[in-house]
């Protein structure tokens, strides 16, 4: 069973800029690290991420370059910037506090505790 | 003409900023390409792209993402068209208003400058929305726009001034010739630059080129007001993480607001 594609909608960010934290990477392979990290509950319409890859190198969080692969393919290689690895860092924590939030609303302060 | 292309077909045909257009056609044909290659040690070629395509999401799915971005002026794909042609017809429909200012001593140029200059942070802050990037094709569809508005502007002017019975002069200031290729009066003296029609064209493509560039640096700026029930601040969250430039219309809510916040930095230390 895949997640709600709304609730999915306004975190796709955090979860490409963590992505691409760890390595520079291409976007069919950003979509397959998603699938295979979610064991594929994670439902994103792979043409959904560009545009959001367009937003975050406007912000100057992500930057671009090609790479042209042995085989001869060329490949749009995405990587982070400081500014990315800064709202990363900003969005963790609104990530945090938002979820505790949502913890305790849903199952009450105790359960959310233990 | 493959799926591929058929699908890519659609998806530009649905997104409405055209400048982006082959962009986007690059980066989902590379995508679906390694999507394919990928696929194919399981099943078809054929089938490889077809299911290739399905995971990339519907023509209607993938373009919604593309224009929830780079949105439109006017949310028409001729946005840009219409606004050139907008700002084009303000000006040659106000032109009189020019002229009586020109005309005025002292102050004149200070008040058109002032003027321009407000006229052209409105539609700067009307653009930046858009999200767009600069490029050819936006430039010509200004040029178009412009053309359109003259088009308009002119025509229905001069239909005016036929029907006023002054043909040729402005209907609401009879002392002036409808400014196409005439020249502006300054003191008794005709004022002329050449080709002065093309600083029109110029204006909007520089509040173009400033919104495109602006939209593009990390810095964003934002109008503080203070009505009278309260301050209004669009993003306050920004404005404690100085991440946001405000611009403050009321000098005792930028010493409120800057004293506030140090206090309650200087408090959480």
């Amino acid at each position: 069973m895949g997640i709600n594609r709304e609730l999915i909608k306004g975190s796709t960010s955090i979860l490409i800029l963590k992505l691409l934290a760890e390595r520079d990477m291409y976007g069919y392979q950003i979509t397959q690290e998603l699938k295979t990290r979610s064991d594929n509950e994670l439902q994103l319409k792979e043409g959904t991420l560009y545009p959001m890859l367009h937003s975050l190198t406007e912000v100057g969080a992500v930057e671009w370059y090609w790479y042209d692969t042995d085989e001869g393919r060329r490949r749009k290689y995405y990587k982070i910037t400081d500014t990315g690895r800064e709202m990363l860092c900003e969005k963790r924590r609104e990530w945090k506090e938002f979820s505790k939030l949502m913890n305790v609303l849903i199952d009450g302060p105790e359960e959310a505790l233990s | 003409m493959t799926r591929t292309e058929i699908y890519l077909d659609e998806v530009c045909r649905k997104i409405k900023y055209r400048s982006i257009h082959k962009t986007v056609r690059s980066e989902l044909k590379l995508h679906i390409e390694e999507s394919t290659e990928e696929l194919e040690r399981f099943t078809s070629e054929q089938n490889a792209e077809i299911q290739a395509i399905h995971y990339i999401g519907s023509a209607d799915d993938v373009a919604h993402a593309y224009n929830r971005y780079h949105k439109m002026p006017f949310g028409s794909r001729y946005g840009l068209i219409i606004w050139a042609a907008l700002v084009t017809a303000v000006f040659y429909v106000s032109a009189p208003v020019f002229k009586i200012l020109i005309n005025q001593p002292k102050n004149a140029p200070a008040m058109i400058l002032g003027l321009l200059f407000l006229f052209g942070a409105l539609n700067y802050m009307f653009l930046r929305r858009a999200h767009m990037i600069m490029s050819g094709r936006d430039v010509r569809d200004i040029l178009l726009g412009f053309l359109a508005g003259a088009g308009a502007s002119l025509g229905m002017l001069y239909a005016a001034s036929y029907t006023d019975g002054c043909f040729g002069f402005y209907p609401y200031y009879t002392n002036m010739k409808i400014l196409f290729m005439n020249s502006v009066e300054f003191f008794g003296q005709p004022l002329r630059a050449p080709g002065d029609e093309l600083l029109i064209i110029f204006y909007e493509v520089i509040i173009y080129m400033i919104s495109v560039k602006i939209n593009n640096t990390k810095t964003q700026f934002f109008a503080v007001w203070n009505f009278q029930s309260g301050i209004i601040i669009p993003d306050l969250d920004s404005f404690i993480n100085k991440k946001t430039r405000m611009i403050f219309f009321d000098p005792f809510c930028e010493k409120f607001l800057k004293g506030k916040y140090k206090t309650e930095e200087k408090g959480d230390n």
